[in-house]
Formats: C-alpha cells, structure tokens, sequence
C-alpha cells in the first residue's frame, strides 16, 4: 500500500509525457510545431534549455570568471605583485639618492659626525655601562 | 678508476665552448656544429649514465658516479659529484635540452660565436647545480647560471629586454643571498658542507633556529621555482628571452628550484618541512589556482606560456610537501614532464614568430591552413601540458595528485589537491583556447606564404614530442630511478 500520493502523481505525470511525446512524433495525432506554437513561452523556455548555456558561456565564464576575477587577479599580479617589487628597487634608488647627498666629501663635516658618534658612545657607556 | 662520467657530461659543453671561442673566423656552419657536437656528446654520456644507473633495491639511498677531490681544504670543501635518483632525470633533462636548444637556434644571426658560448656556458652550469655534492660547488654553479642568461636575454631577446635580464639577476641574486646565508649557518651548526652527510640534520645548538635556515634556502628555491607571490620575474624574463633561452629557462632552470627544495630543504630539514608543510601546500594551491588565472588572461602567445609555468611549478610545490613517496615521486616526474613539454611550446612559439612575426592573440588566426606541422605539434605540447592521458603531463600530474591526496603527515592536504585540480581546468580552459585564436578561425590573408617548419626544426620538434610520448606511455623508465631516490627522504620524514 502507499503511504503517499505524491509518487503516483509523478508517475501518471510521466506516462502522460511519454504518451504526448508518442502522440507528437511517434503516431503524429498532434502537430508538435502546432503545439510549440500554442504555448510558445515555454516551448522557447525548453527549447533554450533554461539558458543554461549561455547562463555558463556569458555569464559564468566570460563576465564572472576570465572578465570579472581573472582580470582583477591580473591587475593585482602588474600592480601590487610585481609593482612591490619594483617598488623594492624604485625605494632603494631614491633612497640612495637622498643618502649621497651626506657624502660632501669635505673632512670638517666628517670630522664633526665622528665627534658627535663619539661623545654618544661616552655617554651610552656613562648611563647604562 | 672508474670513468669521470659526470666530470665529463659537465666538462664536454665547456670544452666546446672553448673550442668555438679559439676557432680563428670561423663560419657561422662550423660554430652551430661544433656546439651541437659537443651538446650531442653530452647527451650521450648522460644517456649511458642513465642506462648504467642501478635501479635494484640495493641501491636505495646510494649515490652513484662519484666523484671526490679535496678542493677547498681550509673549509672541508670539496669537488664532489654524483648522482641519485633525484638528480639523474634532472640531467637526462639537461643535456636532452641542452642538444634541442642548438637545434632551435639554428637561425641565429647575431653574433653566433658569442651567442653558443653562452648557451653552452649555460648548459654547463645548469649540470653543475645537479651534479654538485657539496654545498660551495652547489652554490658556485647555482650563481655562474645568472652570468649566461643575462647576456642571452639582455643581448639575443626582445622586447624590454635589459629590463627582463637586471631584474633576473637581481632577484634571483636576492634569493641567493639568503641560500648563501642559510648554506654558511648550515656549516656553522655542522662543520660539513657534504650534502649527504647533512641529511637529517639534528644538533642540540644550531647556528640560528633550524626552521630560520630551512627558510633561507627555501626563499632561493621559491624565486627560482617559482612560487607565488615571488614570481614576477618569470614572465619578464621568458618573454623577452631568445627561443632557446626560454626553453632552457622554462625546461631546466626552473627545476634547480624544485630539485633545491628536495634536496636541501627536505633532505637536511625534515622535521621542519613537516612543520610547516601545511602552509606550503596552501601556497602550491594559490600557485597553481592564480597562476592559471592569470595566464587566460594573457594577450601575448609567449606570456602566456610563461604564465602557465607558475601555475604548473605548483603541482611541484604540492607534490614536494605532501612529503609522501607517491607525491614526491609525482613532484620529480612533473619537473621532468614540464621540462620537455614546456620546452616544446616555447619552441613553437618561437617557430609561430618567426614565421608570421606576430605574437599577438588578437592578430593571429587561420593559421593552421599555412603551417599543417606546427599545429599539429603545438597542439600534442597542449594536449600534454593539460594532462591528456598518453603523454608525460598525465603520468605526472595523476601520480602528484593521487600521492599528494593520499598524504597521511600533512593536514589539510587534501583540501588543497581538489583545489590543485581545478588547475587542470584552467589549463585545458587557455591551452585550447590559445589553440583556437591562434590557428582555427578563417584564414588571414597576411600570413598567406608563411612558411612551415624546415627539416632541423621538424627533427627539433618531433625528439620532443617523442619524449613526452615516451615517459607518457611507459613512465617507469623515469619511476624507477625517481623511486632510488625518494625512498630515503621518506626515512627521513618517518611517513
């Protein structure tokens, strides 16, 4: 005995597909243009696969994955990946730039930085040595 | 005493490059067969090693073909080679490439006799990483590499070429500061600079912390692999390198990288390998996933091969620190396959320019009409490189995920090999997609007389094609030795 409807539903619901498909292009009763016409909005519907396809092709893989994130993952990788990088050795350059400029070459001003290092490791040993 | 046969394999591209620089005029005919000779000699020995190599049972752990000479008393350095099952495919690899890339150079224009030296020079050094036994002689070879190359790219490429070559030089140079620190820490804590004896290596007082130079050296390797976020300079570089530098960069280069970290990291650091395990194969998971992205969205045919060698120097990563034999095996065999496959695309790249001089995806179409040999071999080195069962991409790419999956010492390794394997969408996703702009579609009228392939660049292209056949369908020829190999790491690593 069944303890529900829902199974035998289900089941008539396919013997009467099975018998319309028979009736629409086995025994040809029924026009199957005509009927497509009839209801047209779900013969479109059907017939498009539920625009799983383009659903997949325009949405998923071209808007989504190669245009959405695969575009920003390339602009993070030039930008932030390799633009630390090449921030690394912009930093260094300038930084150099701005550290000759201690370079004089002119032995008084030497002469005072190596005072000024002096009197700081006396007075380093003075208060903590 | 016994043959120097790795002496040899190494010497013979020097020799020959110090014959082509002493021939007085000579003609361009006479430069490009001396160095495929001497290259071709190379090849030889290295392929007679492999068939004397002792794959048996008793040969585990052994290293064979050694050589020792005390060279650096002072500091217990010695010229000491030899191979296992690790390097030994990494040779074969070497001097296989070593002979294809003359051949691909064939229409060399510039400077020959410069250009083969450094080729040559190249070759040797590149032997000389996985020959080496002792730590200084490793590093000698690791850092005479970076000479070569920045002349090939900076003198023979395209592009932004001096900026591709500095920046090679300079990053790769950074890594190996690190590695040279890590490598006198090393030597610091044990005395010995014997890359066997060091294995496993367990002191109560370490230099620094055993896991601060397990990091050092791996640094090195990641930049050489490469890994993400350190790989950057990849797609300079092989973009703007000449053809046969970018075969050689892509096929063997990279592989110093991987090899490094089986060899150094694993080997002589297990215990740490173990710990940190875990984070690496995450980052094999971004390497391969964020690789492959980028790389569909490349616009340059040659960028985009270089790409894809992020995303598949990734399944190498994965399958190293999965530290199960069945992966590390597939890790080895991997670097193996992608050295002949990747090789292979860059010569087809190479062929494609410079045949129709363009390199542009949006600019090229229709050609399959005009060069019927070279789609039909790019499209073999596709197929390979997506993993098509029959050529060595497959055995390789199935044995790194089945012993990466199966992996019982690493947490969350499983999770990150399902992720691993989407790469292989991806891959199918740009190879076939790349395929399709650049030869389907109809036909353009400006590449109408390009020519096809010429017979050195079919004799070139179909050794290739043969080898990525030959480890596809039979993949036991490399397992076995690979097998010699892995076997006493997995001691180490106790799984």
């Amino acid at each position: 005995m069944l303890t529900h409807p829902l199974p035998l539903i289900s089941l008539l619901l396919a013997g009467l597909g099975i018998f319309l498909a028979y009736a629409m292009y086995g025994a040809k009763w029924l026009s199957a243009e005509a009927v497509g016409r009839v209801f047209k909005p779900l013969h479109t519907l059907f017939y498009r696969k539920y625009w799983f396809d383009e659903l997949y092709e325009r949405v998923i893989v071209v808007r989504v994955l190669v245009d959405g994130i695969f575009a920003a993952l390339s602009i993070f990788d030039s930008r932030v990946v390799d633009g630390a990088v090449n921030g690394v050795a912009r930093g260094t350059n300038e930084a150099s730039g701005v550290m000759r400029r201690a370079q004089t070459g002119q032995l008084q001003v030497y002469g005072i930085a190596i005072a000024i290092g002096v009197i700081a490791i006396a007075v380093c040993f003075y208060l903590f040595g | 005493m016994n043959f120097p046969y790795l002496s040899a394999i190494l010497l013979l591209p020097i020799i020959g490059l110090i014959v082509i620089a002493l021939l007085p005029k000579p003609e361009q005919r006479t430069i490009k067969l001396t160095a495929l000779v001497f290259a071709l000699a190379s090849f030889a020995l290295s392929v007679a090693v492999f068939c004397l190599f002792d794959r048996s049972g008793a040969a585990i752990g052994q290293i064979q073909f050694e050589e020792k000479l005390s060279w650096i008393p002072a500091i217990n350095a010695f010229y000491h080679l030899g191979v296992d099952g690790l390097s030994l495919p990494m040779v074969i690899l070497m001097t296989f490439l070593g002979v294809l890339a003359v051949l691909v150079s064939w229409n060399i224009q510039l400077r020959p006799k410069e250009y083969f030296i450094w080729l040559l020079l190249l070759e040797a050094s590149i032997l000389g990483v996985f020959c080496s036994l002792d730590l200084v002689l490793f590093f000698l070879f690791w850092e005479l590499e970076l000479i070569p190359m920045y002349f090939l790219i900076s003198v023979w490429g395209g592009g932004r070429r001096e900026y591709s070559a500095i920046k090679y030089v300079i990053y790769t140079l950074v890594g190996s500061a690190m590695m040279l620190a890590g490598i006198l820490s090393i030597y610091f804590t044990a005395g010995s600079l014997n890359m066997i004896e060091l294995a496993g290596l367990d002191v109560a007082r370490p230099f620094i912390p055993l896991s601060a130079m397990f990091f050092l050296m791996l640094i090195g390797f990641a930049i050489k692999l490469p890994v993400f976020p350190l790989h950057t300079w990849l797609p300079d570089a092989h973009t703007d390198a000449p053809t046969a530098a970018s075969v050689i960069l892509a096929g063997a280069l990279l592989k110093m990288g991987g090899y490094g970290m089986i060899r150094l990291c694993v080997t002589i650091f297990p215990g740490v390998a173990l710990q940190f395990a875990p984070l690496l194969v995450a980052l094999a998971a971004v390497s391969v996933l964020y690789g492959a992205a980028v790389t569909l969205r490349q616009k340059d045919l040659k960028r985009l091969i270089a790409y894809s060698s992020v995303s598949h120097m990734g399944y190498v990563l994965l399958g190293v620190f999965a530290l199960s034999q069945v992966s590390l095996t597939g890790a080895v065999l991997q670097m193996f396959s992608h050295g002949i496959i990747t090789g292979l695309l860059f010569a087809m790249v190479g062929l494609v320019y410079d045949k129709a001089h363009e390199r542009n995806l949006d600019n090229l179409g229709g050609l399959a009409r005009q060069m019927p040999v070279i789609v039909v071999v790019f499209s073999i080195a596709g197929l390979a490189s997506l993993g098509l069962p029959g050529t060595s991409g497959f055995a390789a790419e199935f044995i790194t995920f089945v012993g990466s999956y199966s992996s019982t010492v690493v947490d969350g390794v499983r999770l990150y090999t399902i992720l691993g394997v989407f790469g292989i969408v991806l891959t199918a996703g740009y190879i076939l997609w790349m395929l399709q702009r650049v030869f389907y579609g109809p036909p353009l009228e400006k590449f109408n007389g390009v020519p096809d392939a010429n017979n050195v660049e079919k004799v070139c292209i179909f050794s290739f094609v043969a080898a990525i056949m030959l480890v596809g369908l039979y993949p036991a020829i490399l397992t076995d030795v690979i097998k010699v190999g892995v076997e006493p790491i997995m001691r180490l690593v106790g799984s």
